[in-house]
């Protein structure tokens, strides 16, 4: 499917959470997602007043005064209460709290219980790990690396980098990075657990 | 105040086209304006003869204000630039203050720029101040243009200094609103609508004669008298008063207030969206709402004060021409009416490449809706608001010449004449649509349209204006509806030209990349 030419058809299956938000500053909340899930088609009610819950959203507040979190989490609402194929999450979390960090996470594996795809852009490492089967690490454009091992790369392209901490979730990511780059102490070093 | 001159500083520097360039329009418009006059009056019999003419003679007063020592040259300038400062100068100095404090907060520059050492009001007092410098260079330019012209210096210094009371004035109100209301959008419409209330009642007042000048800022320009033998004081204290009150306010405010709060808290809306609002033209609809019923009250409102005022404005002259003056008339205000039509379609237009660059349009755009459907629906609904305003003028104009003539029979007058001017008014905001077609960034050169449009309805004799500049505005192309006939073949002309126009920015509009989102 050429995306340029067939975008209607293609933009049908996916349902999309840019890591800007831009929401219409006059509307409520509610009337963005609705807007937002009435545009894209395939809206499930139910699931929107759930997620509405869940997220714990004011949404009769207008737009403009909403906090970033807040923003993020009406264009999260929008997108995961669409019935749809493909989930396409560009940094979808930042702004949000660690509670609310967890509900997203409880909601695309629900989405990954249902056999849908979700593709997730993300820098937190630490989501990445708990969220992904496969990852791809991008770098100028190009792909450099892909698969489930790419991740433990990932780590080592921030360390090689000589950050001063690198805090990083444990055990997981910590056992990882740590049984990978034991044999630096420099590096080693520079990790606060 | 710490950080004031920094800020100070840094306002002019980003916005130096901003605050050179509306003084530099106001002093071409006043110097062009009086070099054509020292041309048409060169010797006193001539000055004379003008100012015969306007003996006992209120109903141009309506549009450029009362007309004082029309005899001299300084006097016949002040009364014939009129036309444009009443409206001109009022706006801008509303645009720079709100431009220059709320707007600045609405971006979140103010956000970053307080989170510095700075005292927390520096950034507004400099806004403010930023606001104020071109009502000063007006004064200092168009000073100097006038002498350059051989008008006398005194006369020309306080004619010059009213025009930059006038700005301040506006500026000062514009100060006010801004820190009151929660956004630069809601400060420019309340701000606008103080503007049209000032500028209708002094026409009601001019027109009638009324002896309340003392009680409108519109009406204060005209009473300094700049160029009589012993000007006026009176103005310029009501002038330098009123300002300092609405300054001192709008600091009495801005201290008192949190950053990115208006006077009035936000009300909460509906947890869920209007169930009518399913297709990108609905919620284009539903967004613009606001703005368009504001445009259509306030044009109708306009249209229907100078349709009432026609037959005060037209009374003079014998009995079979007076229908003839009466169209004269007409032809200006319905053509104003066109002008009000595409100004409104040419905002809607900016509106939109707003909507894109904030990134809303690509973020639609990421649902199942086609380019093309939403730009179908964006010049449709450019193109309705325009066409629905211009209906209501038109029948405002109508019912107010029919209460002014007491004749009911003038509606359909009204009605005729502004709908003449359809098919101009499409080509203007098409114009401004094909713009944002090809870039976003490029809608405000539509303004310079509807401007010229305005300069050419108002001013062409005047300013003695060649055939083919003239042309530059459309609805020059109808000729001068009811005065002449209604035109067939400049109107097929637009209509074919707009048509091909919306099929141009569409294909381009299909293929270029969006700014944002």
């Amino acid at each position: 499917m050429d995306c340029r030419t067939q975008a209607v058809q293609a933009h049908r299956r996916l349902a999309y959470v840019p890591g800007d938000v831009a929401l219409w500053p006059g509307l409520s909340g509610g009337s963005c997602i609705d807007i937002l899930g009435r545009l894209q088609g395939q809206m499930d009610t139910g699931r929107r007043n759930h997620l509405i819950e869940q997220f714990e959203l004011d949404p009769t507040k207008r737009t403009r005064t909403y906090s970033k979190g807040n923003r993020q989490k009406v264009a999260l609402i929008a997108a995961l209460s669409a019935n749809t194929d493909l989930y396409l999450f560009d940094e979808p979390t930042s702004g949000l709290d660690p509670l609310m960090e967890n509900v997203f996470q409880q909601c695309v594996r629900e989405l990954k219980e249902l056999g849908r795809t979700v593709l997730l852009s993300s820098h937190i490492l630490s989501e990445v790990e708990a969220l992904c089967d496969r990852v791809s690490i991008v770098r100028r454009g190009v792909v450099v690396r892909e698969g489930r091992a790419a991740l433990a790369a990932a780590v080592g392209c921030v360390a090689a980098a000589d950050p001063t901490t690198l805090t990083v979730e444990p055990p997981s990511l910590d056992e990882l990075f740590l049984t990978s780059y034991r044999a630096e102490p420099a590096l080693a070093g520079g990790v606060r657990s | 105040m710490t950080g004031y001159w920094r800020c100070l500083v840094l306002n002019l520097r980003t916005a130096l086209a901003q605050v050179l360039g509306w003084p530099l329009a106001v002093t071409v418009l006043a110097a062009s304006t009086a070099a054509t006059l020292n041309g048409m009056y060169p010797d006193q019999a001539g000055r004379d003869a003008y100012g015969a003419a306007y003996v006992g003679l209120r109903s141009s007063a309506a549009l450029q204000g009362r007309g004082y020592d029309l005899t001299s040259l300084g006097g016949i300038l002040a009364n014939e630039m009129g036309y444009l400062t009443l409206i001109m100068i009022p706006l801008i100095g509303l645009h720079l203050a709100i431009k220059f404090t709320r707007g600045v907060e609405d971006t979140g520059r103010l956000d970053i720029l307080t989170a510095g050492p700075v005292n927390r009001l520096a950034p507004v007092a400099a806004g403010v101040t930023t606001a104020a410098v071109p009502a000063a260079l007006t004064v200092l330019f168009t000073t100097g243009a006038l002498v350059a012209l051989d008008f006398p210096v005194a006369g020309s210094l306080l004619y010059a200094g009213g025009l930059g009371a006038l700005m301040l004035t506006f500026t000062a109100i514009g100060a006010v609103v801004a820190q009151c209301c929660r956004d630069a959008r809601t400060a420019y419409v309340l701000g606008t609508a103080i503007w049209m209330t000032s500028y209708l009642t002094r026409a009601v007042v001019d027109a009638r004669g009324i002896d309340v000048a003392w009680a409108n800022p519109e009406s204060w320009l005209a009473e300094i008298r700049p160029f009589a033998a012993t000007p006026t004081l009176w103005p310029w204290i009501a002038f330098a008063a009123f300002s300092f009150v609405l300054f001192i306010a709008a600091a009495a405010v801005a201290a008192r207030r949190d950053q990115g709060a208006g006077l009035i808290p936000p009300r909460p809306g509906p947890a869920t969206a209007a169930p009518w609002i399913k297709t990108p033209l609905r919620l284009l609809v539903r967004l613009t709402l606001g703005t368009g019923a504001g445009w259509i009250i306030a044009a109708s409102l306009f249209a229907f004060a100078f349709g009432y005022l026609t037959q005060q404005m037209s009374d003079i002259g014998t009995a079979t021409s007076a229908d003839q003056n009466i169209n004269a008339t007409l032809a200006i205000f319905v053509q104003m009416n066109a002008l009000l039509a595409a100004a409104a379609g040419t905002q809607l237009t900016q509106w939109l490449a707003a909507e894109e660059n904030a990134g809303r349009v690509g973020y639609s755009l990421a649902g199942p809706t086609s380019r093309r459907r939403w730009w179908g629906s964006a010049t449709l609904l450019v193109t309705a608001w325009s066409l629905l305003l211009l209906l209501c003028t038109s029948l405002f104009t109508g019912l107010g010449l029919a209460a002014g003539f007491n004749d009911t029979q003038y509606i359909g007058r009204g009605l005729t004449a502004t709908m003449a001017y359809a098919p101009a008014v499409v080509l203007f905001v098409v114009m401004a649509l094909a713009l944002h077609a090809v870039s976003p960034r490029a809608v405000a050169m539509a303004w310079l349209a509807v401007g010229w449009g305005v300069i050419v309805c108002l001013r062409a004799d005047l300013l003695d204006l060649p055939e083919w500049a003239r042309n530059l505005s459309p609805l020059h192309w109808m000729g001068a509806v009811p005065r002449d006939d209604w035109n067939q073949l400049p109107a097929l002309i637009m209509t074919v030209l707009a048509a091909a126009l919306v099929v141009a920015a569409t294909a381009v509009y299909e293929r270029r990349d969006l700014r944002a989102g």
